[in-house]
């Protein structure tokens, strides 16, 4: 480098006891015979580069300190052009030093960069370890529970939550709901749950089945099933959800580990108040991917054990997909239920691979049910 | 502009007597009584998106406000947790706080925030750190009593109690002691800094209340 390029002044500091608070600011100057500092008061300091000692230090890391033998007196500077400057002029003696803080700063910060990176991966492994974790605990602790957990939940959530509408008494609608219900519940894959049936007025294309059997069905899908099969399809889907304890095992991962170790030793009492604070956010009926295809996959078993056509329950996704472009903000329960292309495709195949059987159409009073809710 | 700092160590708080013309900026909702004369200049804590950074990672609010002195006029400002409040008088050097830690600078003073490193976020310390620099006073708070420290050599300081440090001021993180001794004191993490320069701590750590508090809920 040439003289002419180097920076001569810096800013910089001291430390010294001739001053009064022992630092200041200063300017920083590199001459021929070592570096004089300067304060804003005119002060002057003087350190000859051959009694020079470097370190390497400060916040930044990056921090020059130029000291005399004793101590005494601590020059400063940050500035990235000083090392050229202190090289420049200080001769083999100060360049020496310099190169061997530089590379001791370098293996350092290789060090940190490998344990930070090491850090960061086991942090990872940690948290992914955790989360599968966490679900296996939870399986485990929501098998080893009594339905009767499920149905304290599902009754205190369904008494809490906010139904979108008001009952519907008349039955000439519940009652046909009720009878496809009663088909498919002695094929239902848990034993010992009760199938309590309860029609909401409102135009939402929805239903839902709460842990432990409370099924919800919203007048707007009534509407929009073709057949009573239909509605037996999204039935079955919606039955597996409370069946395979989908909920429960939903309140106990977002409990976390805690409510979980709880559960295997047999204190529910914890995941009871979180089930019924779940089901103020419906949350107990939103489920994962994961969980919205077994639901579909034991649905699917479920109509052919009845003897209800299983594609049903893929033809109803087909209608309300088409239904769905023209108003699909009004349709719920496409909305909760993503991915229908792979979805109707994925009951196809199930279906497909199902032994033949004959197929009985409901024997519920169906035309009577539509009648009811166009009045 | 003249200055008290009162009610310290525990409830300290600064009064200060502005005449006509002067001005102090200070964090929002710091003011707790002022003269009616005294013109209230809200602004964005150094520009938008140095608020922004400061809200998310250095503890600030997004706001600071500016007191302006159209006629001789008295303010008072304080801080939301009990404890000390220092002054210190910046001749164009630099003084790093700790996120939470400002309250208030004359108008030669500038507001900056700095990247301090992944080490400083595991130690408890937050990824930025403030940095104020220029001519004029700066008033920053702590929980507890503040105490300062020259540090010549290495220093340990507990997580949470470093409120303040020059920049000549190198932190580390890292135990105390070895692996289980560490955790099994209590101690945990630990700050080492390492000088020459000047520290400043607070003598009670906030973080360690609320894990009292949560442990007795």
């Amino acid at each position: 480098m040439n003289v002419w390029d180097l920076k001569q002044d810096f800013e910089a500091g001291v430390f010294s006891d001739r001053i009064p608070d022992g630092r200041c600011s200063v300017t920083l100057s590199c001459e021929t015979d070592g570096l004089r500092a300067v304060t804003e008061s005119g002060q002057q300091f003087h350190l000859r580069y051959e009694q020079l000692q470097l370190e390497l230090g400060g916040a930044s890391g990056r921090m020059l300190f130029c000291r005399n033998s004793d101590r005494s007196l601590t020059l400063f500077c940050e500035d990235p052009q000083f090392r050229a400057a202190l090289e420049f002029h200080g001769g083999l003696h100060l360049s020496d030093q310099l190169s061997r803080l530089f590379a001791d700063r370098k293996r350092t910060q290789r060090r940190w960069r490998a344990v930070s990176i090491v850090s960061l991966a086991a942090f990872a492994l940690l948290l992914y370890g955790g989360y599968f974790g966490i679900l296996m605990l939870g399986r485990a602790a929501v098998n080893s529970l009594p339905v009767t957990v499920d149905q304290q939940i599902g009754d205190v959530a369904y008494s809490q939550m906010d139904h979108g509408g008001p009952e519907v008494d008349d039955p000439l609608i519940l009652e046909p709901c009720r009878d496809i219900v009663r088909h498919l519940t002695p094929h239902a894959g848990l034993a010992g749950l009760e199938f309590n049936v309860a029609v909401i007025d409102s135009p939402d294309v929805n239903a839902f089945c709460l842990p432990g059997g409370r099924i919800v069905i919203f007048t707007g899908l009534l509407k929009k099933a073709r057949t009573p099969e239909e509605v037996a399809g999204v039935l079955s889907h919606e039955m597996a959800h409370a069946t395979l304890r989908h909920g429960l095992q939903t309140a106990v991962r977002s409990a976390g580990v805690v409510v979980a170790a709880e559960l295997l030793i047999g204190d529910a009492a914890g995941l009871v108040a979180l089930g019924a604070e779940l089901g103020q956010q419906a949350a107990l009926t939103s489920y994962s991917r994961e969980q919205e295809t077994e639901a579909d996959v034991e649905g699917v078993r479920m109509l052919h054990a009845a003897a209800i056509d299983p594609l049903s329950l893929a033809e109803f996704f087909e209608h309300l997909r088409q239904e769905g472009q023209d108003v699909p903000a009004a349709i719920a329960w496409i909305s909760t239920h993503p991915q229908h292309d792979v979805r109707i495709a994925s009951i196809r195949a199930r279906v497909a691979q199902l032994p033949s059987q004959q197929y009985r159409s409901l024997s519920v009073n169906w035309d009577e049910l539509k009648e009811r809710l166009q009045n | 502009m003249d200055s008290e700092i009162r009610n310290r160590p525990s409830f300290a708080n600064v009064l200060v007597k502005l005449q006509p013309g002067e001005m102090i900026t200070a964090e929002a909702d710091a003011m707790a009584s002022m003269t009616s004369g005294i013109r209230l200049v809200p602004r964005w804590n150094g520009g938008f998106l140095a608020a922004i950074l400061r809200r998310l990672f250095g503890g600030e609010s997004l706001f600071v406000n500016e007191f302006h002195a159209d006629t001789p006029a008295e303010l008072v400002l304080t801080q939301a947790l009990p404890g000390d409040i220092e002054c210190m008088q910046l001749s164009g050097t630099s003084l790093f706080l700790q996120p939470g830690a400002f309250l208030a600078c004359e108008s030669g003073v500038q507001l900056g925030m700095q990247w301090a490193g992944f080490a400083s976020l595991i130690g408890g310390e937050g990824l930025f750190r403030l940095v104020v620099s220029g001519h004029g006073r700066v008033w920053f708070s702590a929980y507890g009593g503040i105490y300062v420290r020259e540090v010549t050599d290495e220093y340990v300081v507990d997580s949470g109690h470093l409120v303040g440090y020059e920049p000549t001021i190198n932190i580390r993180v890292g135990l105390p002691g070895g692996l289980f001794s560490s955790f099994f004191s209590g101690e945990g993490l630990v700050t080492r800094v390492r000088g020459p320069g000047r520290i400043y701590l607070q003598s009670r750590n906030f973080s360690a209340l609320t894990a009292w508090i949560n442990s007795h809920i």
